[in-house]
């Protein structure tokens, strides 16, 4: 009777394994071969924002996130280099999900809670976020 | 053989053909999710910098595009119902190079949806995960498994 509780974790357990072999396998590949960056990588060396990340600061802002099923508010850490993060003042999350089966969610740390601008500020990332929906569409 | 043996020898053997019928039910279901996370996996893996592109040409009709060190890789979530796809990360442009993939944990609690993003890579040496310091996420397309 456990077995059977425990069997809808099998798959995940399977897939997890999957995953990191995966990676590791890609891991192994980079490491054979001697060439340089991967192409699919833009550095900021060859673009004319170039950040100093040698201390890298985080900060707790607000999230608004605008979605098909409605308006949610909560809180999103954000972390890069401190001259951009102190610069953010929100983080707006576009949300997008087709029927459980897809979603595509975009972050962007904005420097102006404009509605209709968004002012994105460059070389901060999400680390983690937490959200309410409070309107329901 | 009397009615009441064969009886019972008939109930078992339906009882160990639906047993059997279960496995083989369950085993198609866990394959399936095998072959769609390596699947998908493994074509994030290749089209990374298409993806990278897409997304950035998409966010930035909206001036929303992140510049500088972005990188696309696959992402696993768990805790939500189990997602798999891809992921643009931002940061540290030494650290996006070694990032191979991200994890996401999510939780939800009533209407509150906790989400912890964590960019990971393997080490060469000992070939454990360690997280990605100073690489976040900036955009995701994900499919439940």
């Amino acid at each position: 009777m456990k077995l059977y509780h425990r069997m809808p974790l099998l798959p995940l357990a399977l897939a997890m394994v999957l995953f990191g072999a995966l990676a590791v396998a890609a891991l192994s590949a980079e490491s054979s071969a001697p060439a340089p960056a991967p192409a699919a990588v833009q550095t900021a060396s060859a673009h004319p924002d170039a950040y100093d990340w040698t201390g890298t600061a985080q900060k707790w802002v607000p999230i608004i996130s605008v979605e098909q099923g409605g308006l949610s508010v909560g809180a999103a850490q954000i972390a890069g280099p401190t001259a951009q993060v102190e610069k953010v003042k929100a983080v707006a999350q576009l949300r997008l999900e087709f029927k459980s089966i897809a979603r595509i969610y975009a972050y962007i740390p904005v420097a102006t809670l404009s509605v209709t601008k968004l002012d994105r500020v460059q070389g901060v990332s999400v680390w983690a976020t937490g959200d309410l929906r409070i309107i329901k569409f | 053989m009397n009615a009441r043996t064969r009886r019972i020898a008939v109930v078992l053997i339906a009882g160990l053909l639906c047993l059997s019928l279960a496995g083989a039910a369950s085993y198609a279901l866990s394959l399936g999710n095998i072959l769609k996370v390596g699947g998908i996996a493994f074509l994030v893996s290749q089209y990374g910098g298409q993806i990278d592109k897409f997304i950035s040409s998409s966010l930035g009709e909206r001036n929303a595009a992140a510049r500088g060190a972005t990188k696309v890789v696959p992402i696993l979530s768990l805790g939500g119902g189990g997602y798999i796809g891809a992921a643009q990360v931002v940061g540290n442009p030494e650290n996006i190079r070694k990032t191979k993939a991200v994890f996401q944990i999510e939780g939800r609690i009533g209407s509150f949806t906790p989400r912890i993003f964590i960019p990971a890579y393997v080490t060469k040496a000992t070939m454990t995960p360690e997280r990605a310091k100073g690489v976040g996420v900036s955009a995701v397309i994900e499919f439940r498994i």
